[in-house]
């Protein structure tokens, strides 16, 4: 039997140096793709990876297992993310009451920026949901990776975002609206 | 929109697929093995993980220390209170009973000037039980004085040595010689500052205040059957011997002041003038070296007419030790 998160960071936090590499094995495959899908670039994905974990490796004496690690750990990657958007100028509020299904597409502050390799390497409808996912709004955005990178609940999303629960059911709403309607476009 | 309570709403298998078939992005090696060497590094930077801890513990353990010095410096203030008071035990009426017709309303200040009493009356009953004795006729009654010499014959007995020992009393009551020696020409000068009474309480100015003859009138009322103007009691006869010259100059000087002081009994003797001429500090003095030279009856009997004087008057620890002498051990 595998032992919890929670207790691998205890270990850690104890000393133990297996215990840490035993969690970033379980979790920098859906880290690192919750931050890449969410910056969109991957050089800055990748330095946002590596500072979340720095600073999980920094705050290891203050964790106290009152919640899952999991979210502990995605709400360090979403504070980063934050800094990150709020020094681009975008906000991941005030979003919601606008982006109704009914309304003309978002577009966003700045172009996503393509990478022709990979890109190549796509299908259509590959390419169609990964530039759906790039055009949502960073909070709508934000939510479905949560959703579908972290596994965790949505009152955990809502946790993470510093959000309530039904703001997140409904920025998740949006975005699977807005990504069906994209590959329905298809 | 009730259909959106629903959980299965917020799940679209078609675009989860579509979202899975991104691929599974791992980040490069190089940024694991950064991280891993950097949790590594960080497990053996043991006094790393102590510093942390302190400072976890920084702020509870100040907010502590402050709390804790703080109530000490309260309670020592509280405590070295009588020890300043106690010299001389205030023989007038309680402060406390001064206060509650004056000010019923304010509780928290008569509380707190009740407790000042009763710290005084602590420090009263720490005295040794001769100068509570001493201590109580002069609260109650004046203490008659009985004849003594000519204080004049007094002058001659002061020894060379004088200096040095007054000198030596000023020392004990660590207070600057520049301030003493400045005495002289404040001597009679008016009251301080409050400011000062929370250490030494100067008591108003002796001979010539017009206020004075009103206090001193008991003195003189109960020594006056048997104490002529020129001569001195008994219990200041020691004292006129080692009055030292300015003493003695002032005496003259209260004399030619006849006309301020008519209203002072004649019984008062010349000796006790010449004390009153001093300033309290230096009748003080003049106490502790009479106390040092052995001559115990007279440093009493100055000590009593001291505090009919000043019955307020507080002075510090050292002085009083040094005016009291072995009665206050």
């Amino acid at each position: 039997m595998e032992a919890a998160d929670e207790q691998l960071m205890i270990a850690y936090r104890d000393g133990e140096a297996a215990a840490f590499e035993t969690l970033y094995a379980r979790h920098k495959g859906p880290l690192f793709r919750f931050v890449l899908r969410g910056v969109k670039e991957r050089g800055q994905a990748e330095e946002l990876f590596h500072d979340v974990w720095l600073r999980v490796i920094e705050a290891r004496e203050r964790y106290t297992p009152s919640a899952r690690f999991t979210t502990w750990l995605y709400t360090i990657a979403h504070n980063r993310l934050v800094d990150h958007w709020r020094r681009r100028g975008l906000a991941l509020t005030s979003l919601d009451t606008r982006d109704d299904p009914d309304d003309p597409p978002f577009e966003p502050a700045a172009a996503p920026q393509e990478e022709p390799q990979r890109r190549a390497e796509l299908n259509e409808d590959l390419r169609r949901i990964k530039d759906a996912i790039e055009q949502l709004p960073p909070a709508q955005r934000e939510v479905f990776l949560l959703r579908e990178e972290s596994g965790l609940s949505l009152p955990e999303i809502a946790e993470v975002a510093g959000i309530d629960v039904e703001a997140a059911k409904s920025r998740l709403r949006y975005a699977l609206a807005k990504l069906r309607e994209a590959l329905d476009d298809g | 929109m009730a259909e959106h309570d629903d959980p299965d709403d917020l799940q679209d298998p078609r675009v989860s697929d579509a979202y899975r078939g991104l691929g599974k992005e791992n980040p490069p090696e190089a940024i694991d093995a950064a991280v891993l060497a950097a949790s590594r590094r960080a497990v053996r930077a043991g006094p790393r993980t102590a510093g942390a801890r302190v400072r976890r513990w920084a702020l509870p353990v100040s907010i502590a220390a402050v709390v804790v010095l703080t109530m000490s410096l309260t309670l020592r203030v509280q405590l070295e209170r009588p020890d300043l008071e106690s010299a001389v035990p205030a023989p007038s009426a309680p402060v406390a009973e001064q206060a509650r017709p004056a000010d019923e309303k304010d509780a928290p200040r008569v509380a707190a000037l009740e407790a000042k009493e009763e710290m005084r009356a602590t420090a009263k009953q720490n005295l040794p039980a001769d100068v509570r004795a001493k201590a109580k006729p002069t609260a109650k009654s004046p203490v008659a004085l009985e004849p003594a010499p000519s204080p004049r014959t007094a002058a001659s007995a002061r020894d060379a040595g004088e200096r040095e020992q007054s000198a030596l009393v000023r020392k004990a009551m660590k207070t600057p010689p520049a301030r003493t020696e400045a005495r002289p020409a404040a001597k009679r000068a008016p009251a301080p500052a409050p400011a000062a009474r929370g250490f030494v309480q100067e008591p108003p100015a002796p001979a010539s205040s017009p206020a004075e003859p009103g206090a001193a009138a008991p003195l003189g009322a109960a020594a006056a059957p048997s104490a002529p103007s020129a001569t001195r009691p008994d219990t200041a006869t020691g004292l006129a011997r080692q009055a030292p010259a300015e003493a003695a100059a002032s005496a003259g000087r209260a004399e030619s002041r006849m006309s301020v002081e008519d209203r002072v009994q004649e019984s008062v003797a010349k000796a006790d003038k010449a004390d009153a001429e001093l300033s309290p500090r230096e009748w003080l003095e003049r106490i502790a070296r009479l106390r040092r030279e052995g001559r115990t009856k007279e440093a009493d009997e100055s000590l009593a007419a001291f505090r009919r004087r000043y019955p307020d008057y507080v002075i510090a620890k050292e002085m009083r030790d040094a005016v009291l002498g072995d009665t206050a051990r």
